[in-house]
């Protein structure tokens, strides 16, 4: 066993301040309600549609960001052209503006007289106060998730694999299918869970846009200032499991799929 | 290189320091700490900034919400407030007193008026007569605060069951309330009971906000084309297009004229669970308190002195909420702080 030095151990306890700052609450939480409030939540037809309508909204928004996300990393990760830095930071915006001025932002485009929401409106889909409006929301805050995993996936595919295969007689689409996006997958994937869980998480934007039908973090927020602590917490714990059960699926997607490095 | 970093540093920490004594409450000689009901927040904030200029270092911090919500999370959070001004007087005197607080003054008045914007479906059309028959077109939407959050909410609900009886038309409340939502009523001998579910679930036809108060921007946005909000909230935003009509006085809750024909109608906040809580239909009058574990006692009485003083009555005027002078404390009030005097009588 190597020697520890006193560098070493001094950063050791000075980096676990972080980890304490953040195990601390989230373990004390867990904790803080008993078994019967918990799964006397779970029986709750409200607590489940919400966690559902939570799950599957963040799951719509996912595969979105991901139609629209993959060939933007695709050509971000392959191409060089100007503009390119603008386009990134487009992206990245999301992550540094609160998420309360997402949804206003959001609001004034996506309401029933808004320059997106009127034309959509006529095709039947409303953004406000309805589940469209939830998905928006999530999808507007997370999907930078999946365009950034996903191009760091194709930037760690050899491009002289692309050009092997385009010189054995493969079409570029039939190479990007065959040999990019086998190989970018699992970063892909890695990018979609992280986005579904951002997008579970959300609620700044939602509250904006749709506060019913009650997503579950604004059914946990409207519970906690109605009722307080002691009914809010079930509801917390049920939904910090779902969110960290996706994550624990992520570390063992990065941990046990390494079929192809670059290096 | 370096240089430029430790330079920039330390400018960063000197914004830093400097913005902390300025800022930073904690460093100001006392803080009060108000609970408002949102439809206050125009007379509260102009109410703070004057006390604020009359006493230097002395932070005002008001939050703003529904005052079912603020009440819940003050006896339930065990939360250190100083000040409690609820949009509904009933509650204090129900859920505060004697417990947490010795005494409520009733100390302004509002109404019920329905506001909208030049965007909104058919609003050249509607008027103090038709508005019920508007509201129930198709695609017209309209927003109500959550009648388990906010006074404005539960009292909107019972102004609609009211208007059954006002414009002798049975269908209005099941046509605009319990058809679109999960709310229900139950007849008891002659008193009718609306009954509010924690999950609202209203169809696309209502729009449901927390407090009065977050309704506007859903308004002013156009995501919605009504919404039922006191006279003081639509004038505030009188120069931003938004435009409101007057209900009929026997409607509009504003007036103890009508309090007898009022009696049968409550509202069961909660229904079907364990925290369910009965509030009954009462006109629009205001509640104010200090809390008896007040951190700061002297300095809500001064602040609740301005509010109540000639001053205080003017601001409220000029934030459209109809002052009541003098105001008027609710029965078995005590400990009422003695500057208060000129300001109070007793039941």
């Amino acid at each position: 066993m190597r020697k520890l030095d006193y560098t070493t151990i001094f950063f050791a306890l000075m980096g676990s301040f972080l980890v304490l700052f953040i195990l601390i609450p989230i373990v004390n939480l867990m904790f803080s309600s008993d078994l019967n409030s918990i799964i006397a939540n779970l029986q709750d037809s409200q607590v489940i549609s919400s966690i559902f309508i939570s799950v599957y909204s963040a799951l719509a928004a996912t595969l979105i960001a991901v139609l629209f996300g993959v060939p933007l990393a695709y050509i971000l990760a392959r191409h060089d052209f100007f503009g390119k830095g603008f386009v990134e930071s487009i992206i990245d915006i999301p992550i540094v503006i609160p998420h309360t001025v997402s949804g206003i932002a959001l609001l004034l485009v996506f309401t029933s007289g808004g320059i997106l929401g009127a034309p959509l409106g006529k095709l039947g889909l409303v953004f406000t106060n309805a589940i469209p409006g939830i998905i928006i929301a999530m999808l507007f805050v997370s999907s930078s998730f999946v365009v950034n995993s996903a191009r760091e996936g194709f930037e760690s595919v050899d491009p002289r694999l692309e050009k092997v295969a385009r010189t054995l007689g493969s079409g570029t689409m039939r190479t990007f299918f065959v040999i990019s996006l086998p190989l970018a997958l699992r970063s892909i994937v890695v990018g979609s869970i992280l986005c579904w869980a951002r997008a579970i998480s959300e609620f700044g934007a939602i509250i904006i846009l749709s506060f019913y039908p009650l997503a579950a973090s604004t059914l946990i927020y409207t519970r906690f200032v109605q009722f307080g602590l002691s009914d809010s917490t079930p509801i917390a714990i049920i939904l910090i499991s779902i969110c960290l059960t996706l994550f624990v699926i992520v570390r063992i997607i990065i941990k046990g799929w390494r079929s192809y490095d670059k290096n | 290189m370096d240089k430029k970093i430790i330079i920039l540093a330390i400018a960063i920490t000197g914004i830093g320091v400097y913005g902390y004594n300025v800022y930073n409450a904690d460093s100001a000689k006392g803080t009060v700490v108000i609970y408002a009901a949102s439809s206050l927040a125009g007379q509260m904030n102009a109410t703070a900034a004057q006390f604020e200029k009359e006493h230097p270092n002395v932070k005002v911090q008001i939050k703003y919400g529904g005052s079912s919500d603020l009440i819940n999370q003050i006896t339930s959070l065990n939360q250190s407030v100083d000040i409690m001004a609820s949009a509904d007087y009933g509650l204090i005197d129900k859920n505060l007193k004697p417990n947490d607080t010795s005494f409520n003054l009733k100390n302004g008045r509002n109404e019920m008026v329905i506001a909208y914007t030049d965007k909104s479906k058919n609003s050249s059309q509607i008027n103090s007569t038709n508005w019920y028959q508007i509201f129930s077109q198709n695609n017209v939407t309209y927003g109500i605060a959550d009648p388990n959050s906010a006074p404005a909410g539960y009292r909107s609900l019972m102004m609609i069951q009211l208007a059954n009886t006002f414009y002798n038309n049975s269908t209005i409340f099941n046509n605009l309330i319990t058809k679109n939502s999960a709310v229900t009523e139950t007849q008891n001998g002659t008193n009718q009971i609306i009954n509010s579910p924690t999950n609202f679930n209203p169809t696309s036809k209502i729009v449901i906000r927390p407090a009065v108060g977050d309704l506007m921007p859903v308004l002013e946005s156009g995501t919605v084309d009504y919404v039922l909000v006191y006279k003081s909230d639509a004038e505030q935003l009188n120069s931003s297009g938004v435009k409101f009509i007057t209900l009929p006085p026997e409607l509009a809750l504003s007036n103890t004229t009508y309090e007898s024909t009022y009696n049968h109608i409550s509202i069961n906040q909660f229904s079907g669970t364990n925290k369910t809580k009965n509030v009954p239909l009462s006109p629009i009058v205001y509640g104010i308190t200090i809390m008896n574990n007040a951190p700061d006692k002297q300095l809500a009485t001064d602040f609740l002195q301005l509010l109540l003083s000639p001053q205080g009555v003017q601001i409220s005027q000029n934030n459209f909420i109809e002052p009541m002078t003098p105001a008027e404390a609710t029965p078995n009030s005590t400990n009422i702080p003695s500057v208060l005097n000129p300001y109070v009588v007793m039941p």
